[in-house]
């Protein structure tokens, strides 16, 4: 097989799919790439067994035929390249030839036959949304998923498309985040998933600013579709619990905040913590907040911040971690946080339909 | 107070504490289901909302309940219970004087994952001098899973009553409603881990063994050499250990002579309560032939009993099979059974335990005789090349032929027991490629009465 290609389109590919990686040592072909060149258009595609993601780059191409590459070693070697065509060689033996102006590169492959078969895009549930809404979602929700591996489920992040809308929620036992948007679908297309993630952040990666993307929804598994990009990526089995449960009917009081100040507030604050401490104190006071960090081992830090509130004084302790999450992956200029007293939850909303309730944590 | 009392008078007090959207939701739809030995047992709707409920709310409600119920310190529990199901009803009208008794219904059933003998319990076993101290450990493990020693580690020789106890102690356990326990050998721990890695379900594995109260594990020294699986058994043994649970092992041998096993294992076995099985002595032994016999149709006379005990010493089982081979003798050939005809009916046991009565004197003359050096020599400070190999063979077959520890030899020798290692590791490591050696050292293992080709030597 034998190809030139830009540079620029080359790397720009090599960068999109490799993430997705074996892990395991001991399959080394999943740390390569498959690299397929067929029909004027060069096709490159990694694996990690849960998540495979395919590309595909616009090429002239002189010999059609398909080989893996070690896909690291790719990517800094053509990062580092100088001139703007790079052409490439692949012999029978899986050993590619680059030639770059004045560099010469030769690597050793692995033959394509070996390479797991990576399931293709089909399916008749059919979701169509614009790349940067599901982008927003996805930042929104999958901070508050659940690290531990022994709830499984709640590792995942919650997609439900459900009344002309998707849903995604994520939650770990102390917090629970859940962003909605509206789509357009089939009232028979109706589903419910859980996306690993793993699988989000690989999203977060790919998803750019404009677009389309296309869900193919299997009954194991997913299709993403963005442009000439795919990723298909295995779901986790199991029911996702009830979370409407955890969303408080309804608070008592309401506060206004501008949330670039009460993020660098409290990340400031944040500079008391320590293993043993990891709880702020936060007193709503009229038009008033003060955060409190005391520390025994450490010292203690004070912040204020301007909110707009008239009810009655409030003083929660929270994990200031779990507030500032949300904080950073919101645009809204200003947030408002509505609770009722210092045992019950506290929710996190702003003018877009985002919703983050937070537990306080019981000090004695 | 009754369950339904005290919850009742509980959620009056976190009324006052939480609002009352939060209260409706989360603990309006407890329900109270038992109170038994000081623990309050609460029904969820799944075990998602035990776990908010676990995360979020525990310190309250156990403040509250502390509050209503101030004199005695209630533990709570959580069982899952789904809604459709009808309530069973609470557990007031029972007397709380009988608190392990094992009930269907209302409770979590005690489960067990492995297979365990049910006739192997406290009660059937024969408490001798040998035995008493591991005896009393299990005992009070079982009585105080996870509190009273963790990790509780016990050795001893083959057909001591290893597995007898630890089993015990699950058997016991397993009578407290809602507690689990797993029982399982190393060798089916390293089946279990293979096919885990097989079938790519290594977290199944992990979540089976890190959420038992008591585990089991018998004949550890099995994991010697399989770092992989020691790794995975290492961190079980860590998230057992801080969430407080249970954990006895069973070896033929003390944990740090276990060659191949990891020193951080090492140390977190030792970490608990190490305790030996010995060879039963023989009073234990007449006790337990009286006890084996108890319901046999035709039991042996004091004589012949006396006779089995003195004779067969190295361990339980043989003596057991002995006895069986007695009492079925009279009861087949319906004769008397002499004493003559039980030394003939037992006579290749007998010849084997003789054979195992060699003492290191023994053993120390004949390496010394065949390889023209003095006894006093084997146990001098001196080290020439003409000693020091024909100590090493000596420290080598003390190690193969008797049953002593490596320490028990060491003193024979005047030497520490690190050395005795090193010289039975050398011997091994030589016999492999120099057949001299070997053929001398068989020659002294046949002197000494020993078939050398059935000890592998």
């Amino acid at each position: 097989m034998r190809f030139t290609i830009s540079r620029s389109k080359f790397l720009d590919a090599l960068q999109k799919i490799q993430n997705v990686v074996g892990a395991r040592s001991t399959l080394q072909i999943l740390s390569n790439a498959m690299f397929k060149a067929e029909g004027g258009r060069l096709q490159l595609t990694t694996t990690d067994l849960d998540i495979s993601v395919r590309c595909s780059v616009e090429t002239e191409i002189a010999e059609e035929g398909s080989t893996t590459l070690p896909i690291r070693r790719m990517v800094g070697i053509v990062r580092e390249l100088s001139e703007q065509t790079i052409e490439i060689e692949i012999g029978d033996d899986d050993i590619a030839t680059m030639q770059c102006g004045s560099s010469f590169f030769k690597i050793i492959g692995l033959p394509e036959r070996d390479f797991p078969p990576v399931p293709i895009a089909e399916g008749t549930c059919c979701y169509r949304m614009e790349v940067a809404t599901l982008r927003d979602m996805l930042r929104k929700t999958s901070y508050a998923v659940s690290t531990d591996e022994t709830r499984r489920i709640l590792t995942g992040i919650m997609m439900g498309f459900k009344d002309g809308k998707l849903t995604m929620v994520a939650t770990d036992g102390r917090r629970l985040a859940l962003a909605e948007h509206e789509v357009e679908f089939a009232p028979e297309a109706e589903t419910e998933f859980v996306l690993p993630s793993k699988t989000a952040a690989e999203l977060l990666h790919l998803l750019g600013d404009e677009g389309d993307v296309r869900i193919f929804v299997q009954k194991s598994q997913a299709v993403f579709e963005v442009g000439d990009t795919t990723l298909c990526t295995k779901l986790i089995d199991g029911t996702y619990p009830n979370y409407r449960q955890v969303i408080p009917g309804g608070c008592d009081e309401r506060v206004g905040i501008v949330r670039e100040e009460l993020l660098t507030a409290l990340r400031r604050v944040s500079l008391m913590k320590s293993e043993k401490s990891v709880s702020a104190r936060l007193t709503f006071g009229d038009n008033r907040l003060s955060i409190i960090w005391q520390n025994v081992e450490v010292g203690e830090a004070r912040e204020t911040v301007p909110i707009k509130y008239s009810g009655k004084e409030i003083s929660v302790t929270f994990n200031p971690d779990y507030i500032m999450d949300p904080l950073r992956n919101l645009a809204a200029d200003e947030i408002y946080i509505e609770m009722s007293n210092s045992h019950s939850p506290a929710i996190i909303k702003c003018d877009e339909p985002f919703l983050y309730v937070l537990m306080p944590l019981q000090v004695n | 107070m009754d369950a339904t009392r005290l919850w009742s008078r509980t959620c009056d007090q976190l009324k006052t504490v939480l609002n009352e959207d939060t209260f409706s939701r989360w603990i309006d739809i407890l329900k109270p289901v038992s109170l038994e030995a000081d623990v309050l047992t609460l029904a969820v709707e799944n075990d998602f909302h035990q776990m908010w409920i676990m995360d979020n709310y525990l310190p309250l409600i156990k403040q509250a309940i502390k509050q209503a119920e101030p004199e005695t310190s209630v533990q709570l529990n959580f069982c899952i219970q789904t809604s459709e199901l009808p309530l069973p009803p609470p557990a007031a009208a029972v007397p709380t004087s009988r608190p392990r008794k094992p009930r269907v219904g209302a409770f979590k059933k005690s489960s067990a994952i492995g297979t365990m003998n049910p006739t192997f319990t406290f009660d059937d076993f024969v408490i001798g001098p040998s035995n008493s101290f591991a005896h009393a450990a299990a005992l009070a493990v079982a009585q105080a899973p996870g509190r009273a020693y963790n990790p509780l580690f016990i050795y001893g020789q083959t057909g001591l009553g290893k597995t007898h106890l630890i089993q015990a102690v699950g058997n016991r356990v397993l009578e407290t409603p809602g507690m689990t326990v797993a029982y399982i050998s190393s060798e089916s721990l390293l089946n279990e881990y293979v096919d885990a890695l097989q079938n790519r379900s290594i977290v199944d594995f992990r979540t089976k063994y890190r959420h038992v109260d008591v585990m089991l594990i018998d004949d550890i020294h099995f994991l010697a050499g399989k770092e992989r699986l020691q790794e995975e058994f290492f961190h079980t043994f860590n998230a057992l250990f801080e969430s407080r649970k249970q954990i006895i092992m069973t070896s033929d041998r003390p944990a740090s002579e276990i060659a191949g096993l990891e020193k951080r294992l090492v140390s977190r076995f030792e970490w608990g309560l190490v305790t030996e099985l010995e060879c039963p002595d023989f009073e234990t032994r007449l006790a337990i032939l009286r006890y084996k016999q108890a319901h046999a149709k035709k039991p042996l006379s004091d004589e012949l009993q006396t006779f089995i005990a003195q004779n067969v010493q190295s361990n339980v089982r043989s003596l057991e099979g002995a006895m069986l081979r007695a009492i079925s003798y009279s009861s087949l050939t319906s004769e008397p059974l002499t004493l003559d005809s039980l030394r003939y009916l037992l006579r290749d046991l007998l010849d084997k335990e003789r054979q195992a009565d060699i003492t290191f004197d023994d053993i120390q003359k004949a390496v010394a005789e065949f390889f023209d050096v003095r006894v006093t020599d084997l146990s001098s400070k001196r080290r020439p090349r003409s000693v020091a190999m024909p100590r090493q063979i000596a420290m080598y077959l003390c190690r193969r032929l008797t049953r002593a520890s490596l320490p028990e030899i060491a003193d024979s020798f005047g030497k520490t027991h690190g050395t005795v290692l090193h010289a039975c590791r050398a011997i091994h490591g030589r016999m492999s490629v120099d057949d001299t050696l070997r053929q001398n050292i068989r020659t002294v293992v046949r002197k000494l009465g020993h078939d050398p080709v059935s000890l592998q030597i």
